[in-house]
């Protein structure tokens, strides 16, 4: 799992790597060296002329319309003028573009002979949806391809959902606009399937694209199921018989939930099998035969099981954007204003959360979900084992062994802490008892012997007559304080040791054991006297 | 085009700004740095490590405060940036900070149980400290899961203990309210463990987080381009997305456990959870205990943490109420400004 965490960071560093490098290219062709200052306001200054240009010549054009006739008589001197502010700004962005476009990575157009302002636009169009396509075959091959599975289908439906919506809002301008508010007009815009496209893909999860489909599609598998089954004979003409009337019952019962009904007859016609494979159930290849039909059952009711999740989420969904439209409808029907897109979607996205919170609370919701995750984790679990099965005669390591290798570890640990918590109960117990520690005192009155008999072989020393005893190698400052509180501190000491007292000094220290007589501290110290 | 009051070409004017600000900003980002607070790690044994942040003046308590954070998601939600730090405010506010970082679990870790995370690596941090410092208490400040770890740590250790401080920290599970603590009461765990070869992938866990509030994302992304267009806010959004994807799996004995025994059969609140053959009786916790909440939490509902006044024996006990929830008690402004400030005082108090 920590492999699917790097591959999403490489995937996002990937990412941020493209938009950074595009960025700075698009901000290069823009920037003060590149254009002598000039090319980034001529962007906006273009635009935003033109803008004002059309805005001014709406304005006068419906202030002219209140006049029919006269309207009707100027119409194609109007006409003229729109034209003009159209082709005046064609010239001047390709103008602006010809400079431009090849510091951004466009490809430029060849124009030959006069300019046409139509083709322009349709070649300036062509190389940047050419453009944006690389982008997104890139984004599509470095990053989304590159997730791991459970990831990927959450950010491409973020994608594609949040397209879908925006393309929600032009009807719903045209709506609310008109107010043209009657069932048709919503039962066409926002159909049930909308919703399901929608909820799925912001739930972030999407274990089955479409309810309908799968209904069929289950619907289709049992009756081929049925029909294979009619032709063989003996028991299984039995059990058919068994299907066909416990599907009957179902039937009569009227109002059954389709997912229960079908999840149950998943689970009998499993336990109905299974007597036939138990019998033949020896050796590895019928195992993952079992195996494999476990797996096959177990997904079946995964899907029926998830779909009916889904269903629950989508049912209660549903009127959220029905819910949304009404409202802005009775709050814009006699305004001016346009309802704001992004006031809107919140809306939208608050009432949705609402209703879907009230089914995540539910007893239902609740069991359901743990029934999918556990059927899911339980289908994982088969195919490894079939791995297992399949590859158990090579020499790996399986997961069994991994499992086994893992508790032993474990145990080890335990016995090891046990041992810890008793070793500090017993000196507790022997503190408490008021007696020393392990013969602690026998030691330090040992100690004090050896050191005096140390020292006065070396000869004393002071603290003040003190050499850098680092100097001598396999001598660190920790050991150098160690030899410190011992009375040892110079070069000439050190050059008096023998066998006798390296051995000594071992035991003294307790650490380092062996240092002083490999390293020859001795013959070290008489050089550096 | 036809619009013609001016407002619709303003909205795309603004969005095309907007845009471009975000296309600017975003190609300036070279790093997204969490977690800088200047640290050392002074001990260590296999995954798990001990942080001991450093400072440049002494210390104003004696006493050093031990952080258990949760297993769920990663302690770095406590240093998210430089100015919304909660350690680097303890520190600055003269408390001496140590860290158990857990690590991310494999799956050897996979019989790893709460005895190891507890009587294993928790009191081992503890005991180092105590060595260290040559002192016999700590304090112990746990947070969410690593609270309720610290409360049967504290009830098993109570002589190692000076102050105890919890953090949106559950201890009373029998709750319906939270929805994690609702699923959880159905969740077949064993299948769940057992399924995933005894090593629980965080993806699992954040898919449950994402839907305690199922919208959240949209939010997020729909407010993407202006979040963008603000330096700032924009840094903050991408330090917050690297910490929610960072989530480790976990060790699935352990998890099992805490599922079972906390979620499903609420035995702390019970008196009936036991740890390596102990018996954890919460009234053995004597010391001063400060117990902070979260008034919006959804995920540690006030009324799962509450309840731990009327458990433990201590007389100089507090509870105090953060108005925000779950993430603001880490890295709301509010919580830099007075929470931190708040337990670090009542930590000296007691030093």
């Amino acid at each position: 799992m920590s492999n699917q965490f790097d591959t999403i960071i490489e995937g996002q560093k990937k990412a941020m790597e493209f938009w950074s490098n595009l960025s700075e290219q698009m901000t290069k062709a823009f920037s003060p060296e590149t254009t002598n200052g000039k090319a980034k306001d001529d962007a906006q200054d273009l635009f935003t002329e033109w803008f004002k240009k059309q805005q001014a010549f709406f304005e006068t054009a419906i202030k002219a319309g209140q006049d029919p006739q006269k309207a009707l008589e100027e119409a194609p001197e109007k006409m003229r003028q729109w034209l003009d502010i159209q082709t005046e700004y064609a010239q001047k962005w390709a103008r602006f573009y010809q400079d431009n476009a090849e510091k951004m990575g466009l490809k430029l157009p060849e124009y030959k002979g006069a300019f046409n302002p139509a083709g322009f636009f349709q070649e300036g169009m062509n190389n940047w949806r050419e453009w944006l396509g690389k982008g997104n075959q890139w984004m599509s091959e470095q990053v989304f391809d590159k997730m791991p599975y459970n990831m990927r289908p959450h950010f491409t439906n973020f994608v594609e959902s949040y397209d879908f919506l925006h393309r929600y809002w032009d009807p719903m301008q045209r709506l609310i606009k008109n107010g043209m508010y009657n069932k048709e007009m919503i039962d066409k815009y926002f159909s049930p399937d909308a919703y399901q496209k929608v909820v799925n893909q912001m739930m972030g999860f999407r274990p089955v694209g479409n309810t309908t489909e799968l209904i069929e599609n289950v619907n289709k598998w049992f009756e081929t199921y049925f029909s294979f089954s009619n032709k063989e004979s003996g028991d299984w003409a039995s059990i058919n018989e068994g299907w066909k009337k416990k599907m009957q019952e179902y039937m009569d019962k009227g109002n059954l939930p389709f997912f229960e009904m079908a999840t149950d007859f998943n689970n009998r016609m499993r336990d109905q099998l299974a007597p036939f494979y138990n019998i033949m159930a020896q050796g590895r290849q019928t195992e993952v035969a079992k195996l494999m039909r476990d797996i096959q059952f177990a997904y079946i009711a995964f899907v029926l099981k998830s779909s009916e999740l889904q269903s629950m989420v989508y049912e209660a969904g549903q009127f959220a954007m029905p819910d949304t439209v009404r409202e802005f409808y009775k709050k814009y029907k006699d305004s001016k204003d346009m309802p704001d897109y992004q006031a809107f979607f919140q809306h939208y996205v608050n009432t949705l959360e609402d209703t879907l919170l009230k089914v995540l609370h539910s007893e239902e919701y609740s069991k359901l979900q743990s029934e999918v995750a556990a059927t899911g984790t339980s289908i994982k679990s088969m195919t490894d084992k079939i791995m297992e099965l399949t590859y158990a005669e090579l020499p790996f390591l399986t997961k069994s062994d991994g499992d086994d290798i893992a508790k032993e570890a474990n145990a080890l640990r335990q016995k090891m802490r046990k041992l810890e918590q008793k070793v500090a109960e017993l000196e507790k117990a022997l503190l408490l008892a008021g007696k020393p520690m392990a013969g602690k005192e026998e030691v330090t009155e040992t100690k004090g012997a050896s050191k005096k008999k140390l020292i006065d072989h070396l000869g004393q020393a002071t603290k003040a007559e003190a050499d850098d005893l680092k100097q001598i190698k396999g001598i660190g400052p920790k050991l150098e304080k160690m030899l410190n509180e011992l009375g040892i501190f110079s070069y000439q000491q050190i050059s008096k040791m023998t066998a006798r007292e390296y051995d000594m000094i071992d035991e003294l220290l307790g650490a380092f054991q062996g240092r002083a007589k490999r390293d020859n501290w001795a013959k070290q110290a008489k050089a550096l006297l | 085009m036809s619009n013609t009051n001016g407002k619709f070409s303003d909205q795309v004017l603004e969005r095309v700004n907007t845009v471009s600000d975000a296309l600017r900003n975003i190609a300036e980002v070279k790093d997204v740095d969490i977690a800088t607070a200047p640290r050392k790690t002074v001990w260590e044994d296999g995954k798990v490590k001990l942080y001991h942040f450093e400072r440049e003046d002494k210390a104003e308590a004696k006493t050093p405060a031990l952080i258990s954070y949760a297993l769920v998601n990663r302690w770095e939600m406590m240093d998210l940036q430089p100015d919304r730090s909660l350690i680097r405010k303890l520190v600055s506010e003269g408390i001496d900070v140590y860290l158990i970082d857990w690590g991310y679990p494999t799956k050897v870790d996979r019989y790893k149980t709460m005895e190891d995370y507890i009587l294993g690596n928790m009191n081992d941090c503890v005991d180092f400290i105590r060595e260290e410092h040559s002192i016999n208490k700590v304090n112990i400040l746990g947070v969410c899961q690593g609270g309720t770890f610290s409360l049967i740590y504290t009830s098993l250790f109570p002589e190692k203990v000076k102050n105890l401080v919890t953090l949106v920290t559950p201890v009373d599970f029998d709750n319906d309210e939270g929805l994690l603590f609702k699923w959880a009461k159905d969740m077949d765990v064993d299948a769940i463990v057992d399924g995933f070869g005894g090593i629980v992938p965080g993806d699992f866990l954040n898919t449950g987080f994402d839907l305690l509030k199922p919208m959240n994302k949209t939010r997020k992304y729909m407010a993407l381009p202006e979040t963008m267009a603000d330096q700032g806010r924009l840094m903050n959004f991408l330090r917050m997305e690297h910490w929610v994807a960072d989530s480790p799996a976990q060790a699935g004995e352990t998890y099992r456990r805490f599922i079972k025994d906390m979620y499903q059969h609420n035995k702390l609140i019970n008196g009936k959870f036991e740890l390596g053959g102990r018996k954890v009786d919460l009234k053995n916790i004597k010391m001063p205990v400060l117990t902070i909440y979260a008034k919006e939490d959804h995920i540690v509902p006030p009324e799962t943490t509450t309840p731990i006044n009327e458990l433990i024996s201590s007389k100089d006990k507090e509870l105090m109420e953060f108005p925000g929830g779950h993430i603001g008690v880490f890295v709301g402004s509010r919580s830099q400004k007075l929470l931190t400030p708040a337990i670090a005082t009542w930590l000296k108090k007691r030093d």
